[in-house]
C-alpha cells in the first residue's frame, strides 16, 4: 500500500465541494424537496447554483408542501415561480400550499404545458376565473386537487375543468368547514354537477362539501369508473336505500370517519370488503360492532348541542359536563361529538362568564383533542386565543387543562405554526411567572414550539430565553427538563439564542444538572457540548 | 494478489497510485462504466481507474462486492436461502455501517460513484450528504461543503433577482 493515503485524505479535507461533478451534485439535489433547494443548496456556490438552476429534470416534479409554517418569513410564491421556471416546460407534476395566485396560475399554464397533477393547498389568492382560464392549457392533467383553496369552487368552474382535462382520473376538493347554507339560496349541488362532467374519474374525495343527494346521484350516473369515493364530512348527503344501491361499484367508499389524522390520507386506504347484502362496507366509524350504541349516543350528542345552544346557564352547565364525561375515555364517543357539530360551540363557551361552564367547555375540548382528527379540527375552529384568555381568567383546573389542551394541540405538526400564529408564545412566557403556577406546563408547550422555527423566533422576542433559564435553574424536575430541551432547539439553530443563553448565566444550573437532573434532562444537557 | 477462482471470469483494475485489484467480472460490472469497458472490449487485461485512489477503490470494491445480485455469476443457490426482504434488511444496515466515513472520503466515494457510474452508491452517498446538511442554514451549508459564496458582484445581482422570493 503505498504511504500517501493518508496525505491524500489530509488534502481532499480541505477539498472544495464545489468541485464535484456536476451529475454527483444533480443527484445530491435530486433527494432534496425544492424549497429546500432554492433555500440551501441551490445557493450554496456557482456550481451547485448552476446545478440546480440548469437541470430541468431536477423540476419535472414540483413538491413544495410541507413548508406552511415558512409562508410568513417566506415568499413562496417567488419560489413557485422559480421553480417551474427551473422546469424549463418540462413540468408533470406542481405541488405547492400557500402560494399561487391569480398572475402564477396564468403563468403555471403557460409554462407547464404537459402537467399531469395538480395539488394546490391553502392557496387563497386565485379565484373561479383564473382557474378557469388556467385549466383550458392542462389538457393532460390526470390529478387536481383544490384543498382549503376558499375561493374556487362555484360558478361552474368544475364544469370547465371537466370538459378541459379528459384525462382527469382523480379530483380532490376539501373545504375548511361546511357552512350550513341551509338559509341561503345558494345551489348544494352546484359543485357535484360539475363534477359530475368528469366522466373519466376513478377516485373523488369531497371532504366537507355541502352537496346533496342529488348531487351525488348525479355524479354516480356519470362517472362510471368510480373506484374510490371519500364523502366524509357531507352532512347533506342521507344513505338511503336507493344511494346505497348505487354505491355497490364503488370498491372503496369513505362515509363520515375513518381513524384520520389529516386531510392528505395517502397511506390510508381502507380494504373494499363486500358485505351479505352485496354493499360495499360503509365506514360510518372506526369499530363497526358499536353501531347501535353509536347511533344511541349520536342521539344523546345532538340533544346536548341543542342544550348548548340555549341561553339557559344551567342547561349549558349542564351540557358541558355530560360532553365532558362523554369524551373522557371513549375515542368513538370523542368521534361522534365532533362530527355533530360540539367543537365550535365548545370554544365560543371558553368566553362564558360562568367558571364551571368555561371549565367543563375546557375539559371537553382538552378530551376531544385527545383524537388527532379532532386537534386539526379545534384548531380549525379558532380555539387558541380563547384558551389562552381561559389560561388568563380561569379557576386553577380550567387553566391547567387549558394549558394541557394546548399541550395537546401542538404534538401536531401544522398545529404549531397555527398556536404560534395566534400569538400563544407571549403569553406562554407570561405564565412563566412562579406566581402563576403554571411553568411546567407552559414550558412543556414552548419546549414543543420551540421545534419550528416560527416558534423559536417567538421565544426570542417574547423574551423567553431568561425565563426558560430561570426554570432550568429554579423549576421542578419535569420543568427542567423542558426547559433544556427548549433552550437546546433554540441554541442548535441560533447563534444568537446560543450567546443569549449563555448571558442569562444557564451555565452553572445546566452543570449541576448534568450531575443531578432526570436521565433525560442530563441527555439534554449533554447535547450542548 | 488474489488468485483466479475456477469458472469466474476475473478483471484487473489499477488505481492510478499503481496498486491492483483482481476483481470478479460481475462485481466490476455493477459499475456501468466498467461494464461498458467490458462489453465494448477495451479491457484486455487491466483496466485503469483515473482520479480513483487505491483506498478509496479498494472501498468501492467493497461496496460492489455487498451489491453484486447473489444469483447468477456468483452461484445460484445463494440467494434461495434468504428471504429478499430480510436480504434487503441486511444490506441497509451494511449500508449504513459503510458509509459512517469522515467528510473527506465521502466526497471522494461520490466522485467515484459518479465517475464509475454505480447507482446504488450515488444515492447512498447523496443521501447522507443531505442528511447531514438539510435544515442548515446558507452559511453552515458552505462551511461543510468547503465552499464559499464565488459568485462576480454581478452574478450576485442576477441571483437577488431571480431570489426575490428571500426578500419578502
Amino acid at each position: 500500500m503505498p504511504s500517501s493515503s493518508s496525505f491524500a485524505s489530509a488534502k481532499a479535507e480541505a477539498r472544495n465541494w464545489a468541485e464535484l461533478p456536476l451529475d454527483a451534485i444533480s443527484s445530491i439535489l435530486h433527494k432534496l424537496d425544492h424549497v429546500d433547494i432554492l433555500m440551501g443548496p441551490g445557493q450554496a456556490c456557482r456550481s451547485w447554483h448552476v446545478a440546480a438552476r440548469d437541470e430541468p429534470e431536477l423540476w419535472r416534479r414540483i413538491s413544495m408542501l410541507g413548508h406552511a409554517d415558512l409562508s410568513r418569513n417566506l415568499n413562496l410564491h417567488g419560489m413557485a415561480q422559480a421553480a417551474v421556471r427551473r422546469s424549463a416546460g418540462r413540468c408533470e407534476a406542481f405541488w405547492c400550499e400557500h402560494a399561487g395566485g391569480h398572475d402564477f396560475l396564468l403563468r403555471l399554464a403557460d409554462q407547464a404545458p404537459s402537467l399531469k397533477s395538480l395539488r394546490l393547498i391553502s392557496c387563497y389568492k386565485f379565484s373561479d376565473e383564473a382557474l378557469m382560464e388556467a385549466i383550458v392549457k392542462f389538457p393532460l392533467l390526470e390529478e387536481l386537487e383544490l384543498a382549503l383553496c376558499s375561493n374556487v369552487g362555484e360558478s361552474g368552474v368544475l364544469g370547465v375543468v371537466g370538459k378541459a382535462c379528459p384525462q382527469l382520473k382523480s379530483f380532490r376538493l376539501i373545504k375548511d368547514v361546511l357552512y350550513d347554507s341551509e338559509a341561503s339560496d345558494y345551489d348544494k349541488d352546484d359543485e357535484a354537477m360539475g363534477i359530475a362532467t368528469m366522466r373519466g374519474l376513478r377516485s373523488l374525495q369531497l371532504f366537507g362539501n355541502g352537496l346533496t343527494n342529488k348531487g351525488l346521484t348525479t355524479i354516480l350516473d356519470n362517472c362510471c369508473h368510480l373506484e374510490f369515493l371519500d364523502i366524509r364530512h357531507c352532512f347533506n348527503v342521507y344513505m338511503d336505500n336507493t344511494l346505497r344501491t348505487k354505491c355497490a361499484r364503488i370498491s372503496t367508499l369513505w362515509l363520515i370517519l375513518p381513524k384520520l389524522g389529516d386531510v392528505s390520507m395517502r397511506e390510508q386506504f381502507i380494504r373494499p370488503q363486500a358485505s351479505d347484502r352485496g354493499f360495499p362496507r360503509i365506514i360510518s366509524s372506526s369499530s363497526m360492532d358499536s353501531r347501535g350504541d353509536l347511533s344511541t349516543i349520536e342521539n344523546q350528542v345532538c340533544k346536548l348541542i341543542d342544550d348548548l345552544r340555549s341561553d339557559s346557564i344551567e342547561c349549558q352547565r349542564s351540557a358541558t359536563s355530560e360532553i365532558r364525561l362523554l369524551a373522557k375515555h371513549n375515542m368513538e364517543n370523542r368521534i361522534v361529538i365532533a362530527d355533530c357539530g360540539a367543537i365550535n360551540l365548545l370554544v365560543g363557551l371558553l368566553h362564558s362568564p360562568d367558571a364551571k361552564i368555561q371549565e367543563n367547555a375546557v375539559t371537553s375540548l382538552l378530551n376531544l383533542s385527545m383524537s388527532d382528527n379532532n386537534k386539526i379540527a379545534i384548531v380549525n375552529a379558532y380555539a387558541i386565543d380563547p384558551l389562552i384568555h381561559v389560561l388568563e381568567t380561569g379557576n386553577p383546573e380550567a387553566k391547567e387543562n387549558s394549558a394541557a389542551t394546548l399541550f395537546s394541540l401542538c404534538i401536531t405538526e401544522e398545529n404549531k405554526g397555527r398556536i404560534v400564529q395566534a400569538d400563544a408564545v407571549k403569553h406562554l412566557v407570561k405564565l412563566m411567572d412562579p406566581a402563576a403556577g403554571m411553568v411546567d406546563k407552559a414550558v412543556a408547550v414552548l419546549a414543543n414550539l420551540a421545534m419550528i422555527a416560527e416558534g423559536r423566533t417567538a421565544i426570542g422576542q417574547a423574551r423567553g430565553i431568561p425565563a426558560l433559564v430561570d426554570v432550568v435553574e429554579l423549576g421542578s424536575a419535569r420543568g427542567k427538563e423542558n426547559a433544556v430541551a427548549a433552550l437546546l432547539q433554540l441554541c442548535k439553530n441560533s447563534n444568537k439564542s446560543c450567546s443569549i443563553v449563555l448571558q442569562e448565566g444557564a451555565l452553572p444550573p445546566l452543570v449541576t444538572l448534568s450531575r443531578s437532573g432526570t436521565p433525560r434532562a442530563r441527555e439534554k444537557v449533554f447535547h450542548f457540548r | 494478489m488474489a488468485t483466479r477462482e475456477a469458472g469466474k471470469k476475473m478483471i484487473m483494475l489499477k488505481s492510478p497510485d499503481g496498486m491492483e485489484f483482481e476483481v470478479e467480472e460481475a462485481v466490476a460490472m455493477e459499475s456501468q462504466t466498467i461494464r461498458k469497458m467490458i462489453e465494448d472490449d477495451c479491457a484486455d487485461t487491466a483496466i485503469l481507474i483515473p482520479n480513483i485512489n487505491s483506498k478509496i477503490l479498494s472501498r468501492v470494491i467493497e461496496y460492489c462486492n455487498k451489491h453484486v445480485p447473489t444469483t447468477g455469476a456468483t452461484g445460484a443457490a445463494a440467494s434461495d436461502t434468504v428471504a429478499p426482504a430480510a436480504l434487503a434488511e441486511d444490506l441497509k444496515i451494511w449500508d449504513a455501517e459503510f458509509i459512517k466515513v469522515n467528510r473527506a472520503t465521502r466526497f471522494n466515494l461520490i466522485q467515484a460513484a459518479s465517475y464509475l457510474n454505480i447507482k446504488g452508491l450515488l444515492d447512498l452517498t447523496s443521501q447522507t450528504t443531505i442528511d447531514t446538511i438539510s435544515d442548515n442554514s446558507l452559511e453552515e451549508i458552505r462551511s461543510f461543503l468547503s465552499t464559499k459564496n464565488d459568485y462576480l458582484p454581478e452574478e450576485e445581482q442576477t441571483i437577488r433577482r431571480e431570489n426575490q422570493w428571500a426578500f419578502q
